[in-house]
């Protein structure tokens, strides 16, 4: 069976329940141990860090069809940052212990989920290197063409590509 | 199976992340390679596809200019994303002394999936995990570098992108 045969039948991202959080609702709080990725199924959810002023700042935006969280997923511990609801939102849980258990149950869609989430964060890694690549070529006065190289990698792998490994998984 | 090439691999991340008996399942899916001096390992523009655990010796990673830029030595890693999501080699893996390492390509991978899928799922659940320090700290590396407040940088595609998602 292919990674991607059978997800509309048995994707276990759309038989799940849906849960409605309405506005100003919190997935989660930054430095809160978590074990769960979320998707957005509609509505909006406002990620945000605190700085060392105390000092809390928008971190992103995630709207429906996007995820959260994926990095609790893999390696348990802190939340990064904080999630709060910012238009009435409908999420999907998908916490480690139940894909583990799908994992170990030899479900080839778990499997292809795991890939699809690893991938998600190896290209958020890039990204986050190319970026600071660009940021450290401005930084040392290199000249545009150099900050230019560094973005061109960047956008190469763009907000919507980083999403694409989980696309087949999210409910419409 | 080799008892030493499974105490040989549980000294390596991810596979000290697992239980012995994942590492053990793993290790039948490996390959262990003696390299010389001088041997190319990879070249700039391959596919980068394997994780290589370097057991002993070293390897020299040499631009495509000709300059080395860093050495990989034992008991370090290269290439733990390749196998999940492959790219291409930026430098060419060279060996700079003699030793031994031990790989696992995509195509391993797939194998170990088809036929021992609890090992597989723990190992690539370990390989997942190892990205997020990194990724960690490549986003707080980011976060602390940008002292000036972002409407302040003058190139506008730069600023594009450090604006947070909206």
């Amino acid at each position: 069976m292919s990674d991607q045969e059978g997800l509309t039948e048995h994707n276990f991202l759309i038989d799940a329940p849906r849960e409605r959080l309405a506005v100003g609702s919190s997935l989660f709080e930054e430095g809160e141990h978590g074990e769960e990725l979320f998707v957005v199924v509609k509505g909006r959810v406002l990620l945000s860090r605190r700085t060392q002023a105390g000092e809390n700042v928008a971190v992103a935006t995630i709207q429906a069809g996007g995820v959260l969280g994926e990095i609790a997923l893999l390696q348990p511990g802190p939340r990064s940052a904080s999630a709060i609801v910012t238009e009435d939102a409908e999420i999907v849980r998908v916490h480690r212990r139940m894909l583990l258990e799908r994992l170990i149950g030899r479900d080839p869609l778990a499997r292809a989920f795991l890939r699809a989430c690893a991938q998600l964060l190896i290209l958020r890694l890039r990204r986050a290197r190319d970026l600071a690549g660009a940021l450290g070529a401005y930084e040392r006065g290199e000249g545009d063409a150099a900050v230019s190289a560094w973005l061109d990698r960047y956008d190469a792998v763009g907000d919507a590509l980083v999403l694409d490994p989980l696309k087949p998984w999210l409910p419409r | 199976m080799s008892q030493n090439l499974v105490a040989a691999l549980a000294r390596f991340r991810p596979f000290s992340e697992l239980p012995l008996r994942a590492v053990a399942d793993a290790s039948r899916f490996v390959s262990v390679q003696r390299m010389d001096v001088g041997d190319t390992i990879f070249n700039a523009g391959d596919v980068a596809d394997t994780l290589i655990l370097i057991v002993s010796g070293e390897l020299r990673l040499v631009a495509p200019s000709g300059r080395a830029v860093d050495t990989v030595r034992p008991g370090e890693t290269l290439g733990v994303t390749g196998p999940m999501l492959p790219s291409r080699y930026t430098m060419s893996g060279i060996c700079g002394d003699e030793g031994a390492l031990i790989s696992l390509s995509a195509e391993a991978l797939n194998t170990l999936w088809e036929q021992i899928p609890p090992a597989a799922a723990l190992l690539e659940m370990a390989m997942a995990a190892s990205v997020v320090p990194e990724l960690r700290e490549a986003t707080e590396a980011l976060g602390a570098r940008l002292t000036t407040p972002i409407e302040s940088v003058r190139h506008p595609r730069l600023r594009r992108a450090l604006a947070p998602r909206r």
